[in-house]
């Protein structure tokens, strides 16, 4: 299949499912945002998870830096 | 075909638009949902910063033979930077954790106005290519910085 052909089938999908198509895209390169069907609670301790991750980061590197 | 031509370019644009930082979307007005993704969008934010110091770390770290002064000059600044965000993403965490009474947009902005952008990248650097170096190497840093009060320093 050639890059064409592929453009040529995904391209509809895209027009047929697009603001749904276009926030997952966006969400997989950007962000979590809250899924389809996921509970408020659910995405709280989702959310609640990636923030004690990006607190543990900024402390690992800030050490880095200023030991570095 | 205009409508496809159209969608592509709708997603393009929000996929390249919707840059660090980007609010994210909530299927509710529950503002409990509300506040998790504002924190979430903070803490991003402090991620960025720190990501930006460490790029930044380690331009300077490969400058410091060849530009001593502007080493001597601008580490100190990287870890005023790196503390005062240190302090913002644990306000933040305090605020995801329950403690509506942490104050965590001041200690952000605070890392904004901890340094003038332009004092990281103006300098009489001895060697012309330096400047190019620590442009590129800043740029990160520099531009979270800037991001900052735009994002953060509206009304909660």
């Amino acid at each position: 299949m050639t890059i064409a052909q592929l453009i040529a089938i995904l391209l509809p999908l895209l027009v047929q499912y697009s603001p749904q198509l276009i926030a997952d895209i966006a969400a997989l390169i950007h962000g979590n945002p809250q899924q389809q069907g996921e509970t408020d609670a659910a995405y709280i301790a989702r959310i609640g998870a990636m923030i004690d991750q990006n607190t543990t980061k900024v402390v690992g590197e800030d050490a880095a830096i200023q030991n570095g | 075909m205009k409508l496809t031509l159209f969608a592509l370019a709708l997603a393009v644009g929000l996929v390249l638009t919707c840059g660090v930082g980007c609010r994210h979307n909530v299927n509710t007005a529950n503002p409990q949902v509300v506040r998790a993704a504002t924190l979430l969008d903070a803490s991003n934010a402090t991620v960025t910063v720190e990501d930006g110091l460490t790029a930044a770390d380690k331009t300077i770290t490969q400058l410091k033979a060849a530009e001593p002064d502007y080493y001597a000059h601008v580490k100190p600044l990287l870890k005023r930077i790196s503390a005062v965000n240190v302090i913002a993403a644990q306000k933040i965490q305090a605020a995801k954790n329950g403690d509506t009474s942490a104050d965590w947009r001041s200690p952000l902005l605070a890392v904004a106005q901890s340094v003038q952008p332009s004092d990281l990248t103006a300098f009489g650097f001895k060697n012309p290519n330096s400047q190019l170096l620590v442009q590129s190497g800043f740029a990160t840093l520099v531009g979270i910085l800037t991001q900052i009060p735009a994002k953060f320093g509206g009304a909660q």
